[in-house]
């Protein structure tokens, strides 16, 4: 399944909050939507669904409008909402039915998700009594339920506890195996889990497209990262001296010392540091990682 | 085709929840059943709660025909508290799902917005006018028992033109529910409406002729005297509007900018 945006523009009467935005995902990408508060993340995954219109642009998937592939796509909001006074089976099988599932297939299907999503006992409980993260749940049970080869999950694990959080993460990655995912999230190192591309957006437009690769492409970089006990100042003295030192840059609480050669520098760095019995934290080889980037490109710019 | 009666369903089933299909009918019974009785016995009330002195009561109420007292249920129950409890009562058809996000959750699945705003509209239209019919009825057994018989033709067909007017009335709430999210402005556009289109009634005979509510005016008629007035185009010009009305809804929800 395959999406393509082309130029979409989107105003709130005069705020424009979708500027230019233009983007392809091919089929079976698990896709992360990033961005601060704001930044237009739902506004896109409303207007792939069909819930709002874009003022101008193109949205298309596998090429055709999106109103006609509404079987194909799966869709949870931020909030997911349903039927409050019906039972949890009993809004599972209206959805069902809506997308005229037989009533077989249907029951099947409904118990396996449940399970799935663990609410297998919860089936008869009322919707009004069920807790956030059930609700959360549910909402994902009902996503896929019709089994859409593209699921669009808009900050699926922002209300769940830490163990919702990790059971729904770990449903997204077996999903992601044969769907496409769009997925929407401000909590960077669960996107940085699930997601093999990272759409990042600001003010309604996209500052970054990078993906696993080009992260984890960055992890060999002659970068050492310290992070001290107590504050040296004296580490940077000491380490400039040394002629394959590079570089010393202070990032909040650690040091990242650039050097000519990572493999044959951090034995260097480590033996100077144990021989002036600097206390330190951690010593690590940087990598850049998905905040970093993140932070790079929306907070300092 | 099959959507729609999906959320037909749905529609009896949260009447059902919600005890609609109890209470709404029991509204219609009591404004059905006051006519007859208050008529019947006003006399008797009169004299009981401080007699009729210095009160000079026009002497053809009190001989009102069996007919009068079963259109005045019409004219003055139904067509006045009655409107403002089926107002009230489903305004938030549409409303609802907007305001809690469950429209789009439902427009996002396969279904149409013809499917959606029909199974709004007939479920509800279903709802009012089995409760206004038993009302009706009830109203009509109380005139037949406390004053004279009724030809039933009459009886029929005044209610036959009367559910006309209703069908506009919850067609023109299922515009506003899709135009307004708050309730209240909701609730004194629609009535205020409703209020100006009886007003508006017997102004001239043109304008009679294009509003839905002089359809009202005709089945209170049929009941009196068993005749109404070119009756087929109030009947069309009525159906019309809704009509009209019906299809401006899914165009205020077809238009999706916020």
């Amino acid at each position: 399944m395959e999406l393509v945006m082309q130029k979409v523009n989107k105003a709130f009467k005069e705020k424009k909050v979708i500027n230019n935005f233009s983007l392809h995902i091919h089929s079976g990408e698990c896709v992360g939507l990033i961005g601060p508060n704001g930044a237009g993340k739902s506004t896109i995954m409303k207007m792939i669904t069909g819930i709002l219109q874009q003022d101008s642009g193109m949205i298309k998937l596998n090429n055709k409008e999106m109103t006609k592939m509404k079987k194909a796509v799966g869709y949870l909001p931020q909030y997911p909402t349903f039927y409050e006074w019906m039972r949890v089976k009993e809004s599972l099988i209206f959805m069902g039915q809506l997308f005229e599932i037989p009533d077989k297939t249907l029951q099947q299907r409904i118990k396996e998700l449940l399970h799935t999503v663990g609410l297998e006992n919860n089936e008869e409980d009322r919707i009004v009594t069920l807790s956030g993260g059930m609700k959360q749940r549910l909402g994902i049970a009902q996503a896929l339920l019709h089994k859409p080869t593209f699921v669009i999950l808009d900050e699926p694990v922002s209300a769940l506890d830490p163990v919702g959080r990790r059971e729904i993460i770990q449903l997204i990655q077996q999903i992601k195996n044969n769907t496409t995912v769009l997925l929407s999230t401000h909590i960077l190192s669960d996107a940085e889990e699930i997601c093999d591309r990272f759409v990042i957006l600001k003010d309604g437009e996209l500052v970054a497209d990078t993906n696993n690769e080009d992260i984890f492409g960055s992890r060999f970089q002659n970068t050492l990262s310290i992070e001290l006990v107590n504050e040296d100042i004296y580490i940077e003295e000491l380490l400039n001296k040394q002629t394959y030192v590079k570089n010393i840059k202070k990032q909040h609480d650690r040091y990242l010392i650039e050097v000519t050669d990572i493999d044959k520098n951090k034995f260097d760095v480590m033996k100077i540091i144990n021989e002036k019995r600097i206390n330190y934290k951690k010593i690590e080889i940087y990598r850049e990682n998905l905040e970093d980037i993140f932070l790079n490109l929306v907070v300092k710019k | 085709m099959k959507q729609y009666k999906v959320l037909l369903k749905k529609e009896w089933k949260q009447f059902l929840m919600e005890w609609k299909i109890i209470w709404f009918p029991i509204v219609f019974i009591l404004l059905g059943l006051m006519q007859p009785v208050v008529t019947y016995y006003m006399p008797l009330l009169m004299e009981t709660f401080g007699g009729s002195e210095g009160i000079t009561i026009d002497p053809l109420v009190m001989k009102q025909t069996s007919g009068e007292v079963l259109a005045s249920t019409i004219g003055s129950q139904f067509d006045q508290l009655g409107v403002m409890v089926i107002v009230i009562s489903i305004m938030g058809m549409i409303q609802m799902d907007r305001k809690d996000g469950m429209l789009d959750i439902i427009l996002t699945k396969p279904v149409s917005l013809i499917s959606y705003v029909l199974s709004k509209y007939s479920s509800h239209l279903l709802l009012v006018l089995f409760s206004i019919s038993v009302g009706y009825l009830i109203s009509y057994g109380y005139t037949v028992f406390l004053f004279d018989p009724i030809p039933i033709q009459n009886v029929l067909l005044g209610f036959a033109y009367y559910s006309f007017w209703i069908a506009f009335i919850v067609a023109l709430v299922l515009l506003m529910s899709a135009v307004f999210k708050q309730t209240a402005i909701l609730a004194i556009s629609s009535i205020g409406i409703l209020f100006m289109i009886h007003m508006m009634k017997g102004w001239n005979r043109i304008l009679d002729l294009l509003l839905p509510s002089t359809i009202s005016a005709e089945a209170m008629n049929q009941i009196i005297t068993g005749q109404g007035s070119e009756i087929f185009i109030h009947i069309v010009v009525t159906v019309l509007w809704s009509i009209i009305l019906i299809y401006l809804t899914v165009q205020k929800l077809s238009i999706r900018k916020e």
